[in-house]
């Protein structure tokens, strides 16, 4: 027991003291300059009629402020939980994803997800995506 | 001044002799003195000193020396008290040493891993997920470090009182050896006695 109570506190000081140091540039808890963008909110999506071509989606969102936001990533998946790509990057707070210029955009069942980010020296800082907003094209 | 310095001198020389006593043959060659009954005793007396001196001789030849035991230790922990023959402490020591050290440096290691990751993330969640999976790791590699540190000082703490009960435990057996065995291993060769 005497010797329990030393080994104790010196393990809890080794611990304590020992921590990784942030050192991303772009972390916004380790660099005080470094400001994480808003959450994306407010997503609604409008799609094209069964017969009309091009296929497109269309997505508005409401616009973060210009101090913690340079733009938006658009990603989509296959599934509420499956891998989403990154499709795109707008600077405003609206994204037509239409089949003329991208092939894949066929009829079925998808799921959008957005994010803001911000650029810095170090590179573009990308806040949380949205949830999942799910997407029917006919 | 020649003169005085040869009064000096005589001086001197008639201090020395009044302080000066008579060799006394009787007392010298007393062999009582010291507590001896008479010249046998005092020939089992030489005898049996010759005889430790040679079982000192033995010892030192045979014991393991402390400040070697202990940078072997130091070195390799285990490594002394494999030398004092307590195998199955020094099995022990350095296999909890092997283990923690080599546990440390896998969580070291996997922490590392993610932390290269969150150097590189550029998403917010990203950098805060790669973050809490380094640290983790990072922390359970310091606390194993430090108890190999604890076993590490409990090995040289060990090696010394090992060291030490080894050698009495060799002048016991060399004590024993040379009491019961006819045949002797002395530092001038081997000695039987019939």
């Amino acid at each position: 027991m005497k010797l329990f109570i030393p080994v104790v506190l010196m393990l809890s000081l080794l611990v304590s003291s020992c921590g990784l140091k942030r050192s991303n540039p772009l972390d916004p808890l380790g660099n005080s300059s470094v400001v994480a963008p808003d959450p994306v909110v407010g997503i609604t999506y409008s799609n094209s009629a069964a017969n009309q071509y091009p296929r497109s989606v269309t997505l508005c969102w409401t616009a973060n402020s210009p101090a913690n936001t340079s733009g938006y990533y658009i990603y989509r998946g296959l599934g509420y939980f499956s891998a989403f790509a990154l499709i795109d990057s707008v600077q405003v707070n609206e994204f037509i994803h239409s089949s003329a210029s991208d092939t894949s955009v066929q009829p079925g069942d998808y799921y959008y997800r957005i994010s803001a980010y911000k650029g810095y020296p170090g590179g573009n800082l990308e806040g949380r995506k949205s949830e999942p907003l799910f997407v029917r094209i006919p | 001044m020649r003169i005085r310095y040869f009064v000096l001198v005589l001086m001197l020389l008639f201090a020395a002799w009044l302080s000066a006593q008579n060799f006394d043959i009787q007392a010298f060659s007393d062999s009582t003195k010291y507590g001896w009954k008479d010249y046998r005793d005092r020939n089992s007396y030489l005898q049996d000193l010759e005889h430790r001196q040679s079982l000192l001789q033995i010892y030192e030849l045979e014991a393991q020396p402390l400040n070697a035991n202990i940078v072997k230790s130091s070195l390799i922990p285990g490594w002394g008290q494999f030398s004092t023959k307590a195998n199955t402490k020094g099995t022990v020591i350095l296999g909890t040493e092997l283990v923690l050290i080599g546990t440390s440096l896998y969580f070291m290691d996997r922490s590392m891993g993610y932390y290269r990751l969150y150097q590189k993330a550029t998403q917010v969640e990203d950098i805060e997920e790669y973050y809490r999976d380094a640290q983790v790791p990072y922390q359970y590699s310091f606390i194993l470090m430090g108890f190999a540190g604890i076993v590490w000082i409990y090995n040289v703490f060990d090696v010394i009182q090992s060291t030490q009960a080894y050698n009495a435990n060799l002048w016991q057996k060399i004590m024993q050896r040379s009491s019961n065995s006819p045949v002797q291993i002395t530092p001038n060769g081997v000695e039987v006695r019939f």
